[in-house]
């Protein structure tokens, strides 16, 4: 089975801390194939949206519901990166635990 | 002559000016060549300068048939992990047809491959794993710690007729070096001495080697006389430098950003205790990296890792002058 996968952030972007520059500020279909036909292409065909449209469309959701879910799930990661950004920095010999289970 | 350039532009201009000087040298790898304006590219075209598909196996495969026929080609990697996924073309092809074939086929290939990225980058893209390969037959193991010796050690790799893997250090790559002008070749084996000293031997590998200098300083300033070595290359290990000088000083402390158990470090300690006990006044003490995956969190990294600090307290162990605990 092949499954064709667009990657619509460019590469390494996605982990770069605050502050770090970004490694492509435009995604390589821009930056370096110049393909920005493709790039939009693909943008509109992400999945996430298409499928939300889909189930909104056949009644399975109504619209409100499918924002308040949309809403739900941004407030849980930004208060993810919240609590990761607020916690205290571990302890160094945390460094040598879950070696082994 | 010599000017200063950075590490990573020094082994870039060993490549290219062996790429000008014999035309069965090929580049290729996942990210290179990608427009035409690469300057490889443009320098010596797609015959010879190729971007790959994301497959280590292919890559790595087809620069070992590349070397069949008579080429030599350097193999982009990037991330040393990267060889992971293709152990069998460079543990168990590469560097054993010399062998098995009694001599008669050659396989001169460089995997260019960049490792010990310990600023954050986490599990995957920050080991130190030249010990897994400096134990295979056959295989050479390039450590360089200079921008000078990158460039050295990167020509003699490419004109070596065996399979090398040339480790490049991620926090070297752009610090600034002289380096010569022109052809110049660091052979492999030869290790360096960065410091001559008389109480105690550090031996030292790639990112490791200016901070036993700094080390080093740091114990002048209480009158030890600190050596510091550099291997340069893991395999073929230059034993009798290292040898020699504990002979002359009589104290080993070696220091490698691998796990312990895993690393060249303990090799090194191995060979000096099996060839050179008789010089030892004291216990060899390994300044390494704990076995375990390179973490996230900054502190947690640190913990982990070698530093200058650790290196002052080894030298102050092997030489019976720790501090005493208030």
């Amino acid at each position: 089975m092949e499954s064709l996968v667009y990657r619509l952030s460019a590469h390494g972007n996605i982990i770069a801390p605050p502050g770090v520059p970004l490694h492509f500020p435009e995604h390589e279909a821009i930056e370096v194939f110049g393909a920005p036909e493709e790039y939009e292409a693909a943008k509109r065909g992400d999945p996430v949206p298409r499928f939300r449209a889909k189930l909104v469309t056949d009644g399975t959701l109504s619209a409100e519901e499918a924002d308040e879910l949309a809403a739900a799930a941004r407030e849980e990661m930004q208060a993810a990166v919240e609590f990761g950004i607020d916690s205290p920095f571990p302890a160094g010999d945390e460094a040598t635990r879950y070696v082994y289970a | 002559m010599a000017r200063e350039l950075p590490y990573i532009a020094a082994i870039g201009e060993a490549i290219s000016e062996e790429m000008a000087r014999d035309d069965k040298v090929l580049y290729f790898g996942q990210n290179i060549a990608t427009t035409e304006n690469d300057p490889f590219l443009q320098a010596f075209g797609a015959d010879r300068v190729r971007v790959t598909p994301i497959s280590e196996t292919a890559e790595i495969g087809m620069a070992v048939g590349a070397a069949f026929a008579g080429y030599r080609p350097v193999v982009e990697l990037y991330m040393a992990e990267f060889m992971l996924v293709a152990m069998d073309q460079v543990v168990n092809e590469a560097p054993r047809f010399h062998y098995m074939t009694g001599g008669q086929v050659k396989v001169p290939i460089v995997l260019k491959a960049g490792y010990g990225f310990t600023a954050g980058w986490s599990g995957q893209h920050t080991g130190s794993i030249y010990g897994m390969f400096m134990g295979v037959p056959g295989l050479k193991v390039a450590v360089p710690a200079t921008a000078a010796d990158a460039k050295g050690l990167m020509t003699a790799s490419i004109r070596d007729d065996n399979p090398v893997v040339f480790f490049h250090h991620y926090l070297l790559t752009l610090e600034h070096g002289e380096v010569p002008e022109g052809e110049y070749v660091v052979p492999l084996g030869e290790a360096a001495v960065r410091r001559e000293g008389t109480d105690v031997t550090i031996v030292a590998i790639g990112w490791l080697v200016d901070k036993a200098l700094a080390a080093a300083e740091q114990l002048a300033e209480d009158g030890v006389s600190a050596e510091v070595i550099d291997p340069r290359t893991l395999a073929p290990l230059d034993t009798a430098t290292i040898l020699s000088s504990v002979d002359k000083t009589g104290r080993l402390v070696v220091v490698d950003q691998s796990t312990r158990h895993g690393s060249a470090a303990a090799v090194i300690a191995a060979e000096v205790a099996s060839e050179g006990f008789g010089s030892l006044k004291a216990p060899i003490a390994l300044v390494t990296a704990l076995d375990a995956t390179i973490p996230y969190s900054q502190p947690m990294e640190e913990y982990l890792l070698p530093d200058e600090g650790k290196i002052v307290a080894a030298v102050q162990q092997v030489l019976g002058t720790s501090p005493v605990p208030a």
